[in-house]
């Protein structure tokens, strides 16, 4: 199952890294959130994958067992893509938004148009004065 | 609930059984702080007056109690404090070592000296917008990632002084402003995430994430196998972040964008967390890797900061943009100081990067102070500022000698430790390097004041300063204030080096020696 879901993250990488290589501020949203969701997998791969045993423990019980097994699912790799997934989401919005003010404002969504900070050619300083 | 489950079970190991003491609240002091006055602003948003007195008090409650915690790590060595009950491998820490708090402790004094520049320059318009709510945020994302022990938490830290960034970069909303706001959104976002990539695999390797006990767990280790690649992707994040050779380009992109004051903590701040990153994760969780070639490479990386920083300097007109650049050349100083790896390499690095948030800081509040007279920071229009303000023109010159390097001055120092450094470790291109860059920023910075304050009055600049002079207002006079604090508290580090030396060089043992670190988080679980 973890080579299964490796190659699926590897899939989502891929993906994003392609995407953000385009000159197209959609693309590159897009690949953000791609980029996003192959980690939460990635780390969710990263702390082993159990099936069938939530890390509860019953009620009078010291350990937790489920049908037999005394392995339980890791909840700390959960936890942490809870927080990745809020964090990445809240700057995706952020993102989001200010591309389509850039958009607005600069009236394209070309990259490599967008040279209003960093002019193409620029003046040089006098030899002297 | 827990306890009562847990009856009869041993949790001394995993638990905490008494309470914390008062004390050690000091370390999350510098976080909660901020923290909490910023929440009182935003409830009070509307209120813009009450802004940066609130921000005053809160960040010189920051200042103080950052000074008593130096002073207690000083005497105590590192100091460590948990919450939510759970102890060190489980919980998450809070763990002030002398790197850490060296660091709040500037960043704070810092952001203080914005604060006081901002309140002449942000208008009743952006503190609505929540101009000083976010600068409180982005101390308490800074301070948070200096002061943490866990490296999951080191990645919240950086999320949330990143976020604060974003609203402080785009406030004003000019189209240029948005330009530059997309290339620094986009990149920054893109090293986070590879960050918690690097976080995640760390993760699946060792199964704990304090890095405390990452040391103990990993110290043993050879550096070979999926380690590698764990570090070859925090130092790629890392390096982003501090904005270190092959990928430094959206720094000159953006930092010339925004408000003035935004530029300065920016500047100040920002990349030096990179760089603290870098450090502790090379030193305390990472294998000693002083001669993997992994540091050759951060070694290379760091000469090629400093050349290409300080060519950019010398063809920009843009003051922002240069100083932009002589900011990315100081970041290789520091990279060259961690490749070393030795005691005095890093403790030059850890005096130069208090050096450079300082002096960082003031150059970009001194181009401010000078745009608001002269309505222009383009070198092509920009002159005659030393007629008309001596005194400005005084600490510009000052701060330019800091920045190359001249004897008394803070650049001196560690620049020398380096250099004496790099001879016997004979890293001649180090050597060959930091003069290169030293000698490339003063031409840079030179014809800066020659062209800028120097010349006399050219026609160009006559509109754009007939323009500024028009709205010019007494409050202006207000911004010399925090210039001048930095500039005397860069100069009292340069006359007298040895206090901040002492503090660096047993911040360096600290680092190179992590016994104490882990002792003090791990405690008796040891």
């Amino acid at each position: 199952m973890e080579s299964y879901l490796s190659l699926l993250v590897g899939l989502y990488f891929s993906a994003s890294v392609y995407l953000l290589l385009s000159e197209s501020l959609i693309r590159m949203l897009i690949g953000v959130a791609l980029l996003g969701n192959g980690v939460n997998l990635l780390i969710f791969t990263a702390g082993r994958l159990t099936r069938d045993v939530p890390p509860i423990i019953a009620e009078g019980s010291r350990v937790a067992q489920v049908s037999g097994q005394t392995a339980i699912a890791n909840p700390l790799p959960q936890a942490l893509i809870l927080t990745a997934i809020v964090i990445s989401f809240s700057l995706f919005a952020f993102v989001l938004v200010l591309a389509y003010r850039a958009y607005e404002s600069t009236g394209t969504d070309d990259t490599g148009e967008m040279r209003l900070s960093e002019p193409v050619s620029q003046a040089q300083l006098p030899k002297g004065y | 609930m827990l306890i009562a489950a847990l009856e009869g079970v041993n949790t001394k190991g995993a638990m905490l059984g008494d309470p914390t003491p008062v004390i050690n609240w000091l370390i999350v002091a510098p976080v909660i702080i901020p923290l909490f006055a910023a929440a009182i602003l935003i409830i009070f948003r509307r209120s813009v007056g009450l802004h940066p007195f609130v921000v005053m008090i809160a960040v010189a409650a920051t200042i103080l109690t950052s000074f008593m915690l130096l002073m207690r790590v000083k005497e105590l060595g590192p100091q460590a404090m948990t919450m939510g009950n759970w102890l060190a491998p489980f919980g998450i820490t809070f763990t002030a070592d002398l790197l850490g708090v060296i660091l709040t402790l500037t960043s704070s004094v810092v952001v203080l000296c914005v604060a006081l520049y901002a309140m002449g320059d942000i208008s009743g318009r952006e503190r609505r917008f929540g101009f000083y709510p976010l600068l409180l945020t982005l101390l308490v994302g800074v301070n948070g990632a200096f002061l943490t022990g866990d490296i999951f938490n080191l990645y919240v830290w950086f999320e949330v002084f990143l976020i604060s960034s974003f609203g402080l970069i785009v406030l004003g909303g000019e189209a240029k402003q948005l330009d530059g706001a997309v290339k620094y959104c986009f990149l920054n976002l893109i090293a986070t995430t590879l960050f918690l990539v690097a976080t995640g695999y760390l993760y699946g390797l060792y199964g704990t994430l304090s890095m405390a006990d990452l040391s103990k767990v990993v110290g043993a280790k050879a550096f070979e196998g999926p380690l590698v690649i764990v570090s070859i992707l925090f130092l790629v994040a890392f390096a982003m972040k501090a904005a270190a050779f092959p990928l430094y380009f959206w720094l000159p992109a953006s930092y010339h964008t925004p408000k003035i004051v935004v530029s300065a903590v920016f500047a100040g701040l920002l990349t030096k967390v990179g760089i603290y990153a870098l450090m502790r994760t090379f030193t305390i969780i990472l294998p000693p890797a002083g001669d993997s070639w992994l540091m050759d490479v951060v070694f290379y990386v760091g000469i090629a900061t400093m050349i290409c920083g300080a060519l950019g300097a010398l063809v920009q007109t843009d003051l922002r943009r240069l100083f932009s650049y002589l900011l990315v050349g100081s970041i290789g100083f520091m990279l060259v100081g961690l490749s070393f790896g030795s005691q005095v390499a890093l403790t030059a690095t850890l005096f130069y990067m208090v050096h450079s948030i300082l002096v960082m800081t003031a150059l970009f509040l001194t181009a401010g102070v000078v745009y608001h007279y002269r309505g222009s920071l383009d070198l092509l229009q920009l002159s005659g500022v030393q007629k008309d303000l001596p005194i400005l023109s005084l600490i510009f010159l000052v701060l330019v000698f800091m920045v190359a390097g001249f004897p008394p001055f803070t650049g001196f120092w560690p620049k020398l430790m380096l250099l004496s450094e790099s001879v016997d470790k004979q890293a001649f291109w180090a050597t060959g390097a930091i003069i290169l860059n030293s000698l490339l920023s003063l031409i840079a910075l030179g014809r800066t004041y020659a062209f800028g304050f120097w010349r006399p009055l050219q026609p160009a600049g006559q509109s754009a300063l007939s323009t500024a002079q028009a709205k010019l207002t007494g409050v202006r006079k207000l911004q010399y204030i925090p210039v001048i604090l930095l500039v005397v508290l860069a100069s009292l580090i340069g006359f007298m080096p040895a206090y901040l030396f002492d503090l660096s060089e047993a911040g360096a043992k600290t680092l190179l020696n992590n016994v104490a670190y882990i002792e003090a988080v791990l405690g008796g679980a040891l």
